[in-house]
């Protein structure tokens, strides 16, 4: 149990088919308290692996200090930090039984075969996994070696627990239920966890505080509706599939928008507004302002994708994705109004960048290179 | 194979009949004592040559210590040097990588001959020549490229994310070698192992160069043999060299089983 900070950390790979090294992480500071969980939301690449790594002593970082409880840890080698990492793949040992996989930490530290025997047996209860004890890492499903790396992660007692992105190889229904079973035991145990995923729902879901990895850089951390709701530039709102942007002009304290007005606490100027899909109501409206371009059903709710007969100046928005009940559903080419509570918008300066996120080149070449340097 | 095809044992049953006819004709000829084209058995049996394989005189015992000790040795120093080689190469990066790689091949492509004699006069100068320990460090040149090559394949295969698992669950490095990494490449160390041990008894050239005919290896006595036309000799030497490798290659098998803990071979889940 132990507080994790990040003063700073950088880090760049050479890379074979660039002739300048590639920077992976670029002064990212971070703090997770003691027993809390961290997500570090961000697209797939390598920067959120990468800073796992560094984090358990895997990958030595160019700049920046790893702090536990206050103490720099840079110094100490990965077997003795007390950092665990589960990778994506649970990676258990192949030639060891579920029983000794979890084990195998204590058997390193020198452990009496009873108490290996008595801490894989907590273990086990502790992720209902009793019956599996003798079989092999190729004798379960993916679930529950997801279950056992957890199990094998936790019965050495860590001071930090590291998931990269744990779930991700699992199907929806055993990923909800596998993520549920892992807050709640981290509720339990209490172990300070940074986790990693690109999942956004995910991330808003299981996380204590939410940080924002884009491109190196942490652009925002915070609690997730803080981040959720207030995104502090229009790529980090673009985390959470955010994209309906326009223009806004703001005079003597009020602001003016397709939307409407409404009084804004900001210098007069233009400004770039955003709206999220839950906060754009859409009328059928023979004179309205868009037409439907396309209707995506989720279930739950409909998405659709309108076509707005104003656009935000040279920043080339031309679809406004708006999220609406069941009800009343629009067919394509249907005429609406669009309507939202202006005081709602969220302002960002004119000049922001609303590029996509851009998707960094596959993790997968990256990995079948070694990139330990222990 | 679901629908049985009635090309699959007869595929199979050629496939052995090919392999095995070579060594039956090898065992008549051991117990021929005369055999004349266009024959097909011999006109006369002699079990002559067993007896004397295994009479008092017999070279037998002291070439076959010789031959096992020497190709042992060599297979055991090659692994140990392989498995490093073979670790860098397969799973890390560094300039000038392919260069060592092609280096590595180089003793396959070279033949013995150009470079044995060159190796002797060092051998001389550095006073192990016509020795045991300078055969073995000679024999290390033909048999390194086999045993990293192998070894290099299955590192490639193995990835080092499940060392990179062990380190941060607390093994010390050479802990994480132990427990880890040998179990998971013991069966490609006992397939190399085979390999190396067969090319080194196989070796001719580099034995007669640098053992200065102090060294007598299986091979040694059979070549002779072989080129004076002595037949039956000659085949049954040859059956001692078949089951000499085949034993080894049934002991390392057994060694890899051993190993990892008699698990399935070469499992990556």
């Amino acid at each position: 149990m132990a507080n994790l900070e990040l003063r700073n950390i950088s880090k760049s790979f050479s890379s074979k088919r660039r002739n300048a090294p590639e920077t992976v992480l670029s002064h990212v500071s971070l703090v997770v308290p003691d027993g809390k969980i961290f997500c570090l939301l961000g697209p797939s690449g390598i920067g959120k692996s990468t800073l796992l790594k560094i984090v358990c002593g895997l990958l030595v970082p160019e700049e920046g200090d790893v702090l536990f409880d206050g103490e720099s840890v840079l110094r100490v080698p990965v077997e003795r930090r007390g950092a665990v990492l589960v990778f994506q793949d649970a990676s258990l040992f192949p030639h060891l039984t579920v029983e000794e996989n979890i084990a195998f930490g204590l058997k390193m530290r020198g452990a009496s075969r009873g108490e290996q025997r008595q801490v894989a047996a907590e273990m086990l209860s502790l992720v209902e996994m009793e019956e599996c004890a003798r079989k092999l890492p190729g004798e379960i499903s993916g679930g529950q070696k997801q279950r056992v790396a957890l199990a094998r992660a936790l019965a050495v007692r860590p001071r930090i627990l590291l998931l990269d992105e744990p779930f991700s190889s699992l199907d929806a229904r055993l990923r909800r239920s596998m993520r549920a079973f892992m807050r709640a035991l981290q509720r339990k145990t209490g172990i300070t966890t940074l986790l990693v995923t690109h999942d956004w729902e995910e991330a808003l879901q299981d996380s204590d505080i939410l940080g924002l990895l884009f491109d190196g850089k942490l652009l925002q951390t915070g609690a997730p509706e803080d981040v959720f709701s207030n995104p502090v530039s229009p790529r980090a709102a673009d985390f959470f599939g955010v994209r309906n942007y326009f223009d806004v002009e703001v005079r003597d304290g009020t602001l003016s928008s397709p939307f409407g007005s409404a009084p804004a606490d900001a210098p007069d100027g233009r400004y770039l507004g955003m709206l999220r899909p839950d906060q754009i109501a859409l009328l059928p409206d023979a004179g309205g302002a868009g037409s439907v371009l396309s209707a995506e059903y989720g279930g739950e709710r409909i998405f659709y994708d309108i076509v707005p007969s104003f656009s935000a100046n040279g920043c080339g928005w031309s679809r406004f994705r708006v999220a609406a009940s069941l009800e009343g559903r629009l067919r394509e080419g249907e005429k609406v109004s669009m309507s939202a509570r202006c005081d709602t918008i969220r302002l960002f300066p004119a000049e922001s960048d609303r590029r996509e996120p851009r998707e960094t080149e596959s993790s997968y070449a990256r990995d079948t290179q070694s990139e330990v340097e222990v | 194979m679901k629908t049985h095809s009635p090309f699959a044992p007869l595929l199979l049953f050629a496939f052995l009949t090919l392999l095995l006819l070579p060594v039956l004709v090898l065992l008549i000829w051991s117990v021929a004592r005369s055999w004349p084209w266009p024959s097909l058995l011999p006109a006369a049996y002699s079990a002559a040559e067993w007896k004397s394989l295994f009479s008092a005189s017999s070279r037998l015992v002291p070439v076959l210590l010789q031959s096992v000790l020497l190709a042992g040795g060599v297979t055991l120093l090659s692994l140990a040097a392989s498995v490093p080689a073979a670790k860098a190469l397969g799973l890390l990066s560094f300039p000038g990588k392919s260069v060592v790689e092609m280096l590595v091949l180089a003793p396959v492509i070279v033949p013995p001959l150009s470079y044995a004699p060159g190796m002797h006069l060092l051998f001389l100068r550095l006073g192990i020549a016509d020795s045991f320990a300078g055969v073995l460090l000679a024999h290390l040149v033909p048999c390194l490229p086999y045993g990293i090559r192998i070894l290099t394949n299955v590192f490639r295969a193995l990835g080092d994310r499940l060392e990179m698992q062990a380190r941060v669950l607390g093994a010390s490095p050479a802990q994480a070698f132990l427990h880890v990494t040998l179990p998971l490449i013991a069966p490609g160390m006992a397939s190399a192992g085979g390999l190396l041990f067969i090319v080194s008894l196989s070796q001719y050239l580099l034995t007669f160069f640098l053992g200065g005919g102090r060294i007598v290896t299986l091979s040694m006595v059979l070549l002779p043999l072989v080129k004076d036309g002595e037949r039956a000799a000659a085949a049954v030497w040859s059956t001692l060299f078949i089951a000499v490798s085949l034993l080894f290659c049934l002991l390392m098998e057994r060694a890899a089983k051993r190993c990892a803990s008699s698990r399935d071979t070469f499992f990556l889940s």
